[in-house]
């Protein structure tokens, strides 16, 4: 069977059940005004009736009034739910209320008249009061003589609904005139305008709000951005007045109050928070009151504004804090505030809630920054001060040591000086002739004298490099030169040892201090005499170290005992001094080759000693060439 | 030919009397001043060929008191030898700086002091450069 058969054959079985449902529904009629109707006030259960209404509290009062009076009473939430109930029940009355959604009362009634098993239903149509006019002409199109008002009480209900069901229903009226379809399309129309317009006004709204919003996320003054909203809210709930007031932390006090509006209310005192912000400051959502006639100072407003009629105010709170309250009074044209506007008001107090928390985030992170800054500024002064006085006081502790030294250099050499003096005033007779054994004790004393005096000598130098004063005055010098001097001066204390220098001529300068290189020169070699018997032999030796050319290398070569294994590694440390034996002279300090390593490392070079005992050793240090120790700088 | 005449400033006595015999033994004469102030007196009133001074002098500034010799008058051109238990590495240039034509570290090199001040009264006044300085070594 095709679906188009299968519709065919359900369309003419829908007929005929039409035929007889309409026997069926006039006999009921019939039934009920001559039997039982007659007396209304008795009839107990007599009939079933479909309420089919959106508002469940309109469903629950019909089926309470209606159930008393002992009616069968059915509910239906939508048209679409009504018109399965009324094709399945067959009630005997419709009360159907007209304003609903997807379906209205109209199309639903319009839809029972075209169904031939429900066609002839008593239908009766709500609605309010105020539409009662606009109903009336598309009621009778449908074939509609019922219309309820709403509010109605109880008796009035009951008469009305037992009225209705006793009427006779003529069967031309269930046919819906063609007047019908005109009449609720224009009905539509009417309302697709007025919906229009109503979303143009609230878009427009939207749009300053938005507006709004734009031009507030880049202004970072609370002051002016409250000042704003202020304005904004006079505009966009249509209120002479705009109120905002936050809160101290506390919550009892008001800590930023702004009020704009018609009239002046700049300078006005905060509000004390009782009453309506009392209320306010507790309330969840927004509070309206309309029909006041409320004391303008209550509201932080001035006396000029007159009593006030309308107030509209929202807790400014984000999700876990309570800022304020921003509130609207005075709606223009003395009208009140409507569902729309309560929206609007709450958009806009979290609108401000959110301003306002960035705006109160950016002024802590400013100040938390400049605060900082300061911190970080007055720290680095201080850190510069107290820089300062520790360079001042690390130089004058210098300069003491510096002076303490010398003070010791001074006191410790004047009387050597004198001893020295008088020791070779003696020894070359200026006091006079003496004998040898005078001579030769004299000798004794002369180079205990001197012995004496180069560790003086010594034990500065190695405290002067100790704390630090040991001063190094570089400039470029020829090697060469020096150890000409230095070979020289020693020729005469050589005796009969001989005292070679073997230097080449090209040799490169170094950057050194030639006071110190002399220094170390005399010690090195003063050293070798001092090591190497009568008939040995001293070489000094300078070259250009290949294949680098960074260091000129100096030895000073003896054919003395030479050093022990031991000997070679510790020399240069401070206080050595290598096996002692009868026939030498007795030592310093032991500090003349400590000091040549400190020299010598101070200049950036290196100093070592290489030796085969019995074979006399050689002393090396080298020092950086001129190209070298710019370059390293 | 009268003898040159060698002031002697230290106020070590012993150094003074030491100094003074070794000069007078090399046919020098010898004048004696233990201090700045006396220096400038003795000086003015000896007229010496030379000075020996000792920078380390008590109660001054041995520097100042060679300012002062030199600026007197009369000692034009008089060559002063610095005779100082001071280190040379700090205070030799600073004194050869100041117009001294020697600088010697006590314990003085004897021989080296007489050579120089053979030196300074036979080409007087200055040196180009400062004199062999070495500390007497046996």
């Amino acid at each position: 069977m095709s679906p188009s058969t299968a519709s065919m054959g359900a369309r003419a079985d829908a007929f005929r059940q039409q035929d007889e449902a309409v026997g069926a529904s006039k006999a009921f009629h019939r039934h009920w005004v001559d039997g039982v109707g007659r007396d209304m006030g008795n009839v107990i259960g007599m009939a079933t009736i479909l309420v089919v209404d959106d508002e469940p509290t309109n469903r629950k009062l019909l089926k309470l009034q209606l159930g008393l009076r002992g009616h069968t009473v059915l509910e239906a939430e939508s048209a679409l739910d009504g018109l399965n109930i009324a094709r399945a029940e067959r009630p005997d009355l419709l009360i159907v209320d007209i304003q609903m959604p997807n379906m209205d009362g109209y199309e639903f009634a319009r839809q029972v008249r075209s169904e031939p098993d429900i066609c002839d239903s008593v239908i009766i149509l709500s609605t309010g009061a105020y539409e009662r006019g606009r109903v009336q002409p598309l009621a009778e199109a449908l074939g509609i003589q019922f219309v309820l008002t709403k509010p109605i009480n109880s008796q009035q209900l009951i008469s009305f609904v037992e009225g209705a069901l006793a009427r006779e229903i003529q069967p031309e009226t269930f046919a819906v005139s063609a007047d019908f379809d005109r009449a609720h399309f224009r009905l539509v129309a009417d309302k697709l305008t007025d919906t229009v317009a109503e979303v143009r006004g609230l878009t427009g709204r939207l749009t300053k709000l938005v507006d709004l919003s734009l031009e507030l996320d880049v202004e970072q003054d609370l002051q002016r951005l409250l000042e704003r909203f202020c304005r904004a809210g006079c505009d966009l709930l249509e209120t002479e007045y705009t109120v905002i007031g936050i809160a101290a932390r506390d919550g009892r006090s008001v800590e930023s109050f702004v009020a704009r509006g018609t009239g002046c209310v700049e300078g006005m005192p905060p509000p004390a928070i009782e009453g309506f912000l009392e209320q306010l400051s507790n309330a969840r959502g927004p509070i309206c009151l309309n029909g006041l006639d409320a004391e303008p100072i209550s509201l932080g407003l001035p006396r000029q504004c007159g009593p006030v009629r309308q107030v509209l105010g929202v807790p400014i709170a984000s999700r876990s804090l309570r800022h304020g309250w921003i509130y609207f009074a005075q709606k223009n044209g003395d009208t009140d505030f409507t569902a729309e506007d309560q929206q609007i008001a709450r958009s806009l107090a979290a609108h401000v809630a959110r301003t306002y928390e960035n705006v109160a985030l950016y002024v802590e992170l400013k100040n938390q920054a400049e605060l900082l800054e300061a911190r970080v500024s007055d720290r680095t002064i201080e850190l510069t001060w107290s820089h300062e006085e520790l360079e001042r006081s690390r130089r004058q502790q210098l300069e003491l040591k510096d002076q303490f030294l010398a003070n010791v250099s001074h006191e410790l050499r004047a009387p050597l000086a004198a001893a020295h003096l008088f020791v070779r005033n003696l020894l070359d007779g200026v006091s006079g002739p003496l004998n040898p054994q005078q001579l030769h004790d004299l000798d004794v004393v002369l180079r205990n004298v001197d012995q004496l005096r180069g560790m003086i000598g010594d034990l500065l130098e190695t405290t002067r490099s100790d704390t630090g004063l040991l001063k190094i005055a570089r400039q470029t010098i020829s090697i060469t030169v020096l150890i000409g001097e230095a070979v020289a001066s020693f020729q005469a204390s050589a005796g009969r040892i001989a005292l070679h220098h073997d230097v080449p001529q090209d040799l490169p300068a170094v950057f050194a201090d030639p006071q110190r290189i002399s220094q170390i020169l005399n010690n090195l070699i003063d050293n070798a005499i001092k090591f190497t018997p009568p008939g040995g032999r001293i070489t000094i030796r300078a070259r250009l170290l290949e294949p680098e050319r960074q260091f000129v290398c100096v030895e000073v070569a003896d054919t003395g005992r030479g050093l022990s294994l031991h000997g070679k590694g510790l020399v240069f440390e401070r206080m050595y001094q290598d096996q002692p034996t009868d026939d030498l002279p007795r030592g310093g300090l032991g500090l003349g080759l400590y000091i040549c390593r400190l020299l010598v490392e101070r200049h950036g070079g290196r100093i070592w000693a290489e030796s085969d005992p019995g074979s006399g050793s050689t002393f090396l240090f080298t020092l950086p060439v001129m190209h070298a120790a710019i370059t390293a700088a | 030919v009268s003898k040159k005449k060698i002031l002697i400033v230290d106020d070590d006595a012993d150094m003074r009397r030491g100094l003074g015999a070794r000069l007078k033994a090399f046919d020098y004469e010898a004048a004696f001043a233990v201090d700045g102030v006396s220096a400038v007196s003795v000086a003015l009133k000896e007229r010496p060929d030379l000075i020996l001074l000792d920078i380390g002098l008590p109660g001054g500034d041995g520097f100042l008191v060679m300012q002062r010799l030199q600026n007197l008058a009369p000692l034009i051109g008089v060559p002063i030898i610095v005779v100082s238990a001071r280190e040379p590495s700090t205070h030799e240039k600073k004194a050869i700086a100041a117009g001294a034509v020697g600088y010697f570290q006590k314990p003085v090199d004897i021989d080296g002091l007489l050579s120089a001040i053979a030196n300074a009264l036979g080409v007087v006044p200055q040196r180009d450069r400062p004199l062999e300085v070495r500390d007497g070594n046996l």
